[in-house]
């Protein structure tokens, strides 16, 4: 079937609106309404192409060359603006040739810009719907873009949270070890290799036997098992491990279940912390308060038997000065005396042991010390074992009791020989001058924390068969013993004359590798000098008054009766309060106030401010069974004298009558 | 629904509620992508999710949400580039909502999932005509008015806007009497 019927011109124009109508001489007939608004000089008659020049086909701008090229994609250029048109020509019976065409834009902004709009172009025309089309790809473009932005963004910040968390699993302390589904092992950080001592490469895909679990019987906290496979709870676990060549590891385990998003649980993440130290620390700081506590109820007892013991040895030196010497009674007498002497020893290693012991203090060469002392011991130690002395040169002065120094030298030399045993060792005593710049507060140090200062140190150190972790925990218990029995409280009254002294002692030891005491004791920045000697007092110096203060009855009538004795006048008062009242009745009328420190209400420290404060000049003799409350001056610089209890009647004499010279000088 | 609308439904967030709200929204909605592609289309349960969502995080009625955001939409597609095929559509609102269904095919001649409502205009007196609103989809009749008033802008032509019928198993699509003013 062949066409019939053609386009009127009005539907020509309406359908082709960017047309050029040309003649056999190429001169404009007719265009498109459109043609005419973008191009209002192009006008009927018109040369076409002296307005638009020939992009493709490349062919010459003549009637025939256009015919030849009728089929072809054509583009047209408009030479005024450069709007490009695209579109083919038609060869027309009558010898015109009409082109059929739109603008080539391929961006819906790019219409304004040739003052052009959607609605110039036909409905027909696909290429607004193609303009259309392309926008909407652009944007879907970049939608894209963002999207792969965002996307390298979320790498970015992956890569770096990944390469923090790596950075924290390569250093942290703590071993993160992950468990599969079956309970190998999935992850193995560095601390872990560090704790359990086996390399990431030899725990991957292993199950938890590595662990080397073990039993301790005397840590009831430790657990047995590691629950991984099926654990759907966290769970928090103290372990004990069997790590070759340590003492066992005690390791506190945090696990947590790892759960995926579906819920299916897909193993277990393990955070391991070594608790070996932490856990010996706090056993040591345990078994110090346990000390602490036993050395406190002995110092109390200790305290009262003191008061008891001098009441009864003054009663017997009182009974002494009344009775003949040649009298059968007075040589019991004796006898009860040198017994309560002995009951007064006791007193005094049980308050050695608590820390409160009474000590005669004096400025010590602790080398000279140590000489005697191994001079003194050769004799009694093994053959096999042999002390020697690495004494530094130049060791200042300590303020110490010397009989407490060469005890603890004895028991602590004795306790090397003992571990040294049969097969033969060596014992070193050592000496070095050292300053603490810092206060030394290890919770192992026993007597601590000591300030920092100078301090002469002080060691004993020997090859012997060393000690276990346990062992080392109870040293210095009382009674405590490794080897042998009936040492009485052993190497416990060591940790009492330490802190006596204001020093400290601290012990180390491995199982096959010796053990090293060390003792620190405040130097003291004078040199030693030779102890002063002891005056002999006078009897008595007239009539004096004194005022006794004591709430112990029995130490309160002793010392009545030895003042009595003496043949001064004495005021008694069982409290601190009832003694200031009498001081206030009669502001003159004492001569010296001997007080005990511990009463209940106002005490012997009170007492002694508020007498002093009223007459500075009157002579008070304090008393205590405490050593630690000897008191030399007050801070505010007034004297005081101490008077150590149990005393005998001699010496409470003794310190009457010098404190009363000392007034009258 | 396409990745353009729910993009629309964002900016228009973004624009009237801020950032933050956008994202507390995406938040409370669920597993939201984090950019919408424009061609892409997206299962209908996500976009409604989000004006849920956005409904329980804003404190506003659904209704009022939606036809603020049909109101939004006109002048959001004419910034996304589709200003151009608005203006092809109609001179005036009455051409315009004449030609909506016209308008639709063109778009799905890009969109080829599309799922486009149907409209039919209805003479309803001087000055008034009823517009009948066919669509596969649900709850959607706020945002029509809201279309309407933003056209009335876009035309310059003050209208009342007013749903007569709404859709129900007896009467198959939503009916809004518009009234030039």
């Amino acid at each position: 079937m062949t066409a019939t019927r053609g386009l009127p011109p009005s539907a020509v124009l309406e359908v082709f609106p960017f047309h050029l109508w040309l003649d056999e001489h190429l001169r404009l007939v007719q265009a498109g309404p459109v043609i005419h608004r973008l191009f209002p000089d192009l006008c009927e008659g018109d040369p076409v192409f002296a307005h638009f020049q020939i992009l493709r086909p490349e062919c010459p701008a003549d009637a025939q060359a256009l015919r030849e090229h009728a089929k072809q994609h054509m583009v047209i250029e408009a030479r005024a603006t450069g709007l490009r048109l695209r579109g083919q020509i038609l060869p027309i019976d009558d010898g015109s040739l009409v082109f059929l065409g739109s603008p080539w834009v391929t961006e819906v902004d790019e219409l304004g810009r040739w003052g052009l709009s959607i609605a110039d172009f036909a409905i027909h025309n696909p290429v607004a719907d193609q303009l259309f089309l392309i926008r909407s790809i652009r944007a879907t473009l970049d939608d894209t873009r963002k999207l792969a932005a965002r996307v390298e963004d979320h790498r970015k910040r992956l890569l770096a949270s990944q390469q923090r968390i790596d950075l924290h699993l390569r250093h942290t302390p703590l071993a993160v070890i992950d468990w599969d589904q079956a309970g190998r092992v999935a992850a193995w950080n560095p601390a872990a290799e560090r704790i359990f001592a086996i390399a990431e490469a030899a725990a991957i895909g292993r199950d938890p036997s590595i662990l080397r679990l073990i039993e301790l019987p005397d840590e009831p906290r430790v657990g047995t098992t590691l629950k991984l496979v099926g654990a759907t709870e966290e769970s928090t676990v103290l372990l004990a491990h069997d790590i070759a060549g340590r003492s066992p590891t005690l390791c506190e385990w945090y696990n947590t279940p790892l759960v995926d998003a579906s819920g299916q649980t897909i193993g277990v993440a393990s955070i391991v912390r070594d608790v070996t130290d932490n856990l010996r620390t706090e056993r040591a700081l345990r078994e110090a308060q346990k000390l602490e506590s036993l050395g406190r109820l002995a110092g109390g007892l200790a305290h009262d038997f003191n008061n008891l013991l001098v009441a009864l040895m003054g009663d017997a030196d009182l009974a002494l000065m009344k009775l003949r010497a040649d009298t059968g009674a007075a040589a019991h007498i004796e006898q009860i005396l040198v017994h309560a002497e002995r009951a007064a020893e006791l007193t005094r290693q049980l308050l050695d042991f608590s820390g409160h012991g009474a000590y005669r203090t004096q400025t010590v060469d602790l080398n000279e010390i140590l000489r005697e002392t191994s001079s003194l011991l050769a004799a009694t130690i093994p053959r096999h074992v042999s002390v020697a002395l690495r004494l530094g040169e130049r060791i200042p002065p300590i303020d110490a009791d010397i009989s407490q120094l060469r005890q603890i030298a004895i028991n602590l030399i004795i306790n090397g020989a003992e571990a040294i045993g049969d097969a033969g060792g060596r014992i070193e005593l050592r000496t070095r001058f050292e300053v603490l710049d810092a206060p030394l507060d290890d919770p192992l140090l026993r007597g601590g924390p000591l300030a920092p200062g100078p301090y002469v140190c002080f060691e004993v150190v020997d090859d012997g068969r060393g000690m276990a972790p346990d062992a080392l925990a109870h040293v210095f218990d009382p009674f405590f013993s490794t080897k042998f029995v009936g040492r009485g409280l052993g190497l416990a009254p060591i940790v009492g004359i330490v802190k006596g002294h204001g020093a400290g002692v601290r012990v180390s030891s491995k199982l096959g590798a010796g053990t090293r005491f060390e003792l620190w004791f405040p130097a003291l920045a004078v040199p030693a000098s030779a102890q002063a000697e002891q005056a002999e007092q006078a009897t008595a110096l007239g009539k004096r008054r004194v005022l006794i203060v004591d709430d112990e009855p029995a130490v309160r009538n002793m010392a009545v009766g030895v003042i009595e004795a003496m043949g001064y006048e004495v005021v008694a008062a069982a409290a601190g309060d009832a003694a200031l009242a009498l001081f206030d009745a009669d502001p003159h009328g004492f001569d010296l106030v001997l007080t005990d420190l511990t009463m209940p209400g106002l005490d012997g420290h009170e007492l002694f401010a508020e007498l002093t404060d009223r007459d500075p000049r009157l002579p008070v003799i304090l008393s205590s069974g405490y050593s630690h409350q000897r008191i030399a001056a007050y801070p505010d610089g007034r004297p005081a004298t101490f008077l150590q209890k149990p005393y005998r009647a001699r010496s409470l004499m003794e310190t009457i009558n010098a404190e009363l010279e000392r007034r009258a000088s | 629904m396409y990745g353009l609308v729910n993009k629309g439904i964002e900016q228009f967030i973004v624009a009237r509620y801020g950032a933050p709200a956008w994202q507390r929204i995406t938040e409370r909605a669920g597993e939201v992508p984090e950019v919408f592609i424009s061609m892409e289309a997206y299962p209908d349960p996500l976009t409604y999710s989000l004006v849920g969502a956005a409904v329980e995080e804003l404190s506003v009625g659904a209704a009022e949400l939606l036809e603020a955001f049909g109101e939004y939409w006109i002048l959001y597609t004419a910034e996304q580039g589709y200003g151009g095929l608005l203006e092809v559509s109609g001179a005036n609102l009455e051409e315009f909502l004449r030609n909506l269904d016209s308008l639709h095919a063109r778009v799905a001649l890009t969109y080829t999932e599309l799922r486009p409502p149907s409209f039919k205009v209805v003479a309803a007196g001087e000055r008034c005509v009823d517009l009948h609103y066919h669509s596969g989809r649900e709850g959607l009749a706020p945002m029509m008015i809201g279309l309407l008033k933003g056209l009335s802008k876009r035309f310059d032509e003050p209208i009342e806007v007013e749903q007569t019928s709404a859709r129900s198993q007896d009467a198959p699509y939503d009916v809004f009497r518009v009234t030039w003013v």
